[in-house]
């Protein structure tokens, strides 16, 4: 048979002109807005300018792009090049907590917040080498599908639905939550309305065109995030180095806030600062221990110093303080102990001296060492899998050409993420060289702008107060949550509004990138394999992109509401979804390819186990989980293996389903010819995509 | 078995024809898959319904050539995986492990820290990238490939 003459892996160059037209564009616009704020334009419009290109940009991608076809819907027609199916799972890769949350973890505990560069980006070597050629040669529409055939009847099927919802709900919810703040902070419209706004435009994205559109518009959100991340980050690193390479130059910078770090260790007025931060902490546990005595005590001991105050005719701003803390005093003897519990932690934490920024494991005691460098390596290895076993990365390997596109596009990915993650690490170190060196030291009176804006905008973000009352901040009197380290840096760098509206936008294409892929990962297991494949077998084409379509919004709209409900702990739900990843669909989907004799009963007999092991061992060592389970208070000691916090509780669930698998597999029939033969297929060469899809290839190429 | 009307009509017609549509989903799953076609020309929706109806009939005749032709293409994959994966094992977790004892400076920064947050990384795009290259050489010029056969 002559080889097809048409070669589906290269797009018009129309494609390329396009999206480097967009790009040049998205930076005259950034350069305009950067001039107009000089000439005066209020800071507000630059949000809503901003807002309103990137949302309509999107919906606009959606219009060009609808289709009810179900090879288009579902995986993008499968014909999406390399180059550009790679830009598209990088962004439905990086979410709100690679664009914003690896920088500010970087920022907050220095070393040990590399666990998460390595483990996400080691993640596609698996994807690379295990998964994602496999499944491409499968080339179905969803990882439930795989799992149907493989395995074989309605049971693997259903295990890999619930899975997938599992993993991804919780991250979608997430996501949309992330919208939400970027929207407001952006803007300063509600969090609510900014929710509604973006939300809006994604779904009109996805609802008309599906995969295909989700996949054209991903590589426009790629474009400008990449945009956004670096651009601040190159300019920080010129001003600080003179030269524009972050990668290259930001050592220096790291040497000098370690010389700084070791210098504040010293420093008197840290120490003092220190001292009454523990003072304040041993207060919390001296009223802890004289429960419930010290509940009446202290609520009358308060009322007492706000009589003293008003009646000594003390400052009003003093005066408004013990109000408030007399306002806000617990309502009876349980919520006392939670709320002084967590000021007492809060205010242990403030005591200790600040996380070195570049060194590996800081603790005195060795065995202390010994637990954060496993739990290092925990985390690495759980991410690692977890990574490689997400649905909704995993579903972008069929929307690639063909075998050799779908190994192509994985490097393509890895390399841009690479492009931002390799930017993380300097942009902390940057961030805390400009806080060392321009914030501390500083006058009380003089605090920049930014300190203001922020922690108005929510104390918890960052909050900066004189403990030591002595006019000058100190390192252990700035309290900044690792979340806006990113978003923050223009400002704290002094660049123009204009790139901090930039940051904000990019942060935003991350959110709803990822959200639009989990969005069609979990509408697509329920309609199509949950809907069609287990439920109604016989159901006509039309009516499955109708249903999947329908549920798409009724997913959308629940994951919203419970966003706009501002959930506590939504970090550790989101690290929850890789552990469960890694403890059900990767062990799975590899076996799957590598190893013949496992059957279904195996299959989900590990799948169950994994899960159960991951989440048993989260709900016995959260507190939070634990009290909530079990209503065990949050203060009893909790009890580890090995130390390993449940973040990781992945590292446990994956052996056990991988053995497990092996052991019922091996105890059950072995897979019939049909599968056998199946493995084969998917083991065999074969790099060039089937006939019958390359056949109508041209004309809706043509199109785009 | 492999007589019958299915075997003149490609297998998206087959699988359309009105008759299949007054019966049952096992009878319809029951009946054997039209043999003729390799795997690659089954249409991507129809690929299920192919394996689960070629599980049932369980022809191993039809089945066995396919096992045999992707041997030595399938022994170079799974030791180029192996090599990879144990660099990527070893780049992974060996540098977080000894991270205290890798104290020196390289290229301006402390190399326990550069090694996990660009060594490690970059190591990661040159093994995705060598098995992406040699892989789809060894495919290309692989005699079983379905479609030139």
């Amino acid at each position: 048979m002559p080889v097809h003459p048409h070669e589906p892996d290269r797009l018009p160059l129309r494609v390329l002109v396009g999206y480097a037209s967009f790009a040049a564009a998205f930076v005259a616009l950034i350069g305009g807005l950067t001039w107009l704020e000089m000439r005066g334009m209020p800071r507000q419009w630059i949000g809503y300018v901003f807002l309103a290109v990137t949302v309509s940009l999107y919906a606009g991608i959606g219009i060009l792009c609808r289709t009810s076809d179900p090879a288009e819907y579902y995986v993008a027609g499968r014909r999406v090049p390399a180059v550009y199916n790679g830009m598209a799972t990088a962004a439905d890769w990086m979410s709100v907590a690679s664009f914003i949350g690896i920088a500010g973890t970087l920022y907050v505990s220095g070393y040990g917040g590399l666990a998460y560069i390595v483990g996400w980006t080691g993640g596609y070597v698996l994807v690379a080498l295990l998964l994602a050629p496999y499944l491409r040669k499968f080339g179905q529409y969803t990882i439930p599908d795989f799992l149907g055939a493989r395995y074989g009847g309605r049971g693997p099927r259903l295990m890999g639905v619930l899975c997938a919802v599992l993993c991804s709900f919780t991250y979608l919810v997430a996501q949309i939550y992330g919208v939400g703040i970027i929207t407001s902070r952006m803007t300063g419209i509600s969090f609510e309305l900014g929710i509604f706004i973006a939300l809006g435009g994604m779904l009109v994205c996805s609802f008309l065109g599906g995969m295909r559109a989700v996949t054209w518009t991903q590589v426009g959100q790629y474009i400008i995030m990449v945009i956004a991340y670096t651009v601040p980050v190159v300019l920080l690193t010129v001003k600080h180095t003179g030269q524009p390479v972050p990668q290259a130059r930001v050592g220096a910078v790291l040497e000098q806030v370690v010389q700084k770090e070791a210098y504040l260790l010293n420093d008197p007025a840290e120490q003092q600062v220190r001292a009454i931060w523990l003072a304040r902490a041993d207060d919390m546990s001296r009223r802890l221990d004289a429960l419930p005595a010290s509940f009446t005590l202290e609520k009358e001991a308060l009322r007492t110093r706000l009589a003293d105050l008003n009646a000594a005719q003390a400052p009003l701003v003093e005066v408004r303080l013990v109000e408030r803390e007399l306002a806000n005093y617990p309502a009876d003897i349980a919520a006392a102990r939670d709320a002084w519990i967590r000021e007492r932690d809060r205010c242990l934490a403030r005591a200790e001296p600040v996380v070195p920024a570049g060194q590996p494991y800081p603790a005195a005691d060795p065995q202390q060492r010994d637990t954060m460098r496993i739990n290092f390596v925990a985390l690495v290895l759980c991410l690692m899998m977890g990574t490689a076993g997400m649905p909704h990365i995993l579903a972008r390997s069929y929307t690639s050409v063909s075998v050799a596109g779908a190994r192509r596009s994985v490097g393509w990915a890895l390399f841009f993420i690479l492009l931002l993650y390799l930017c993380a690490p300097a942009l902390a170190i940057l961030v805390k060289h400009e806080i060392y060196t321009q914030l501390i030291g500083l006058q009380f009176i003089s605090l920049p702008d930014w300190v203001d804006a922020w922690s108005a905008l929510d104390p918890q973000l960052l909050q900066v107060t004189d403990i030591n009352r002595d006019g000058i901040v100190q390192l252990s009197e700035i309290e900044m949550a690792g979340d806006i380290v990113a978003l923050a840096m223009p400002e704290i760098g002094g660049l123009p509004f204009a790139i901090s509206a930039l940051v904000a936008a990019g942060a935003l294409a991350a959110a709803l990138s990822t959200a639009d892929g989990l969005l069609l990962t979990l509408s697509n297991a329920m309609s199509h394999d949950f809907g069609y494949r287990i439920a109604s077998p016989r159901m006509p084409i039309a009516r499955r992109i109708m249903l999947s379509k329908g549920l798409l919004l009724l997913v959308a709209f629940t994951a919203a509401w419970l966003a706009a409900g501002k959930p506590g702990d939504i970090l550790f739900m989101v690290s929850a979804a890789f552990s469960f990843a890694a403890s059900s669909f990767f062990p799975a989907l590899v076996m799957g390819v590598f190893c013949k004799r496992i059957n279904g009963w195996g299959a989900i007999a590990g799948m169950i186990s994994g899960l159960l092991v991951t989440a048993s061992y989260m709900v016995f060592t959260h507190p939070g989980l634990r009290e909530w389970a079990f209503s065990v208070p949050q203060s009893d000691p909790v009890s580890l293996w090995w130390g390993i916090q449940p973040i990781a509780a992945g590292v446990f669930g994956a052996p056990v389903a991988f053995v497990v698998m092996v052991a019922v597999s091996w105890l059950t029939p072995r897979p019939d010819a049909g599968t056998l033969a199946l493995v084969d297929y998917v083991r065999s060469a074969g790099a060039r995509m089937p006939r019958d899809i390359a056949a109508d290839d041209r004309s809706v190429t043509g199109r785009l | 078995m492999r007589d019958g009307w299915h075997q003149a009509v490609p297998a998206v017609v087959a699988y359309n024809e009105p008759m299949y549509s007054g019966m049952s989903r096992e009878k319809r799953t029951r009946l054997p898959l039209p043999s003729h076609m390799p795997p690659s020309q089954v249409p991507p929706d129809r690929h299920t319904h192919t394996i689960e109806r070629e599980r049932r009939t369980s022809s191993v005749a039809s089945v066995e050539p396919a096992r045999q032709r992707p041997a030595r293409f399938w022994c170079i994959n799974a030791s180029l995986i192996a090599i990879l994966l144990s660099i990527w094992l070893a780049v992974s977790l060996l540098p977080p492990f000894f991270a205290r004892d890798l104290t020196f400076t390289f290229i301006g920064w402390p190399f326990s820290f550069w090694m996990t947050a660009y060594g490690a990384p970059l190591t990661f795009l040159v093994i995705v990238a060598i098995y992406a290259v040699v892989m789809n050489r060894v495919d290309a010029g692989d005699p079983s490939d379905d479609e030139r056969r």
